[in-house]
Parts: structure tokens; sequence; C-alpha cells
């Protein structure tokens, strides 16, 4: 099972701002001028780390679980989906090719289904994932 | 060398690189604080008063 949130140190600095330090990436990190604005800009600064990483085929790091004094922050969802289609397709070695040849799609289709920047509706990756062998689902848990 | 890569179409994020090494930058209309300044230029390895 893979979970698509990250842990972060949120520390109160003598400014009164709050910066956010990601545990598993560790050149990421933002800040916001309370709580609530530290957690929207954590989520974005996430969201954008991992599209670059997505776009450019870089290592995309396994969450750790988040220790005593860390919150977790989960990756945007117009993201996750395709995070989740990328990794799986990374587990099982198959390529853009073999996983068209498998959904009956052009090539191009899974290039889009993995590009952060194009717009896939989660229905055709919830589709491309069941070929894998994966289910996607949606955990609604109670805000830290 | 130095050179900015933005996401270009959601998250307001993006990396900058400078000679070997990188950091995020939040959008530049935002407000930074003193301690990602410092978290930014560590990253960099570049001191914050050479700026």
């Amino acid at each position: 099972m893979s979970l698509f949130s990250y842990p972060a140190k949120f520390t109160t600095g003598s400014d009164g701002r709050v910066l956010v330090e990601f545990v598993d990436l560790p050149r990421v990190a933002t800040d916001g001028k309370d709580a609530r604005e530290a957690m929207e800009e954590a989520m974005d600064a996430l969201g954008s780390d991992l599209s670059i990483r997505l776009s450019r085929r870089e290592e995309i790091p396994t969450p750790s679980s988040a220790k005593r004094g860390q919150r977790l922050v989960p990756v945007p969802l117009w993201l996750a989906p395709k995070l989740a289609l990328y990794l799986a397709m990374r587990e099982q070695r198959i390529n853009n090719s073999e996983l068209a040849r498998r959904l009956g799609l052009h090539e191009r289709v899974i290039r889009r289904m993995l590009d952060p920047e194009h717009a896939t509706k989660a229905e055709k990756i919830q589709a491309a994932l069941a070929v894998l062998g994966k289910q996607m689902t949606v955990e609604v848990r109670d805000a830290a | 060398m130095c050179q900015l890569w933005p996401t270009r179409e959601k998250g307001s994020h993006g990396r900058l690189y400078f000679a070997d090494e990188f950091t995020t930058v939040k959008d530049r209309k935002k407000e930074i604080g003193r301690d990602l300044l410092a978290k930014m230029c560590a990253d960099l390895k570049i001191d914050p008063h050479d700026l």
C-alpha cells in the first residue's frame, strides 16, 4: 500500500512565522504567517516538488511515518493519482508503451496521464492502475 | 550558473539551481521569513549576507 502524505516539521521562528521542513525531501521547505497558511504552503510546495520530480523522472522518496511533533502533509489531489500510476509502473518495470498496449490506448495517452501539467480524469488513472493490479481508495481523516 | 525551474500549471513553488545545489522557492510575490531564507541559503551553500 502506498500512502501519499509526507511528514514535516513545523516550527515557529523568532519572527513569528511558521517554517515547514519536509523530513524525506530535505531541499523542500516553505513557510506561512500562521499554522493554517503554513499547511497550505506546505501542500503547494510538496505538489510543486513532486511534479518537478515526476516531469524529470527523478527519484520519488517513499514517505516515512510521522514522528512525534511532525505533521503529515497530503500530496495534492491533482497530483496523487498520477504519482500512484508512475510508482506502480516503476515497481512493475512497465513502460508507457506496454501499459498503452494493455489498455488498448496510444502511448501518448499514457504520457499525458503521467504529465503533471495535463489534466487527466481520475477514472482513467483508476482504470490504468487496475490493469496493474492496484486499487485507488480515498481516505478522509481528522486534521491534526 | 543560476537557473529557476518553475512549475507551470499548478503549484506556486519552484526550484532554484545555483551551481550544483538547489533549493525550493516560493512564489516571488509572497513574503518569506528569516528562517526560510536562512534554510534556502544553506541549501545553496551561500551566505545570506552576500545577497
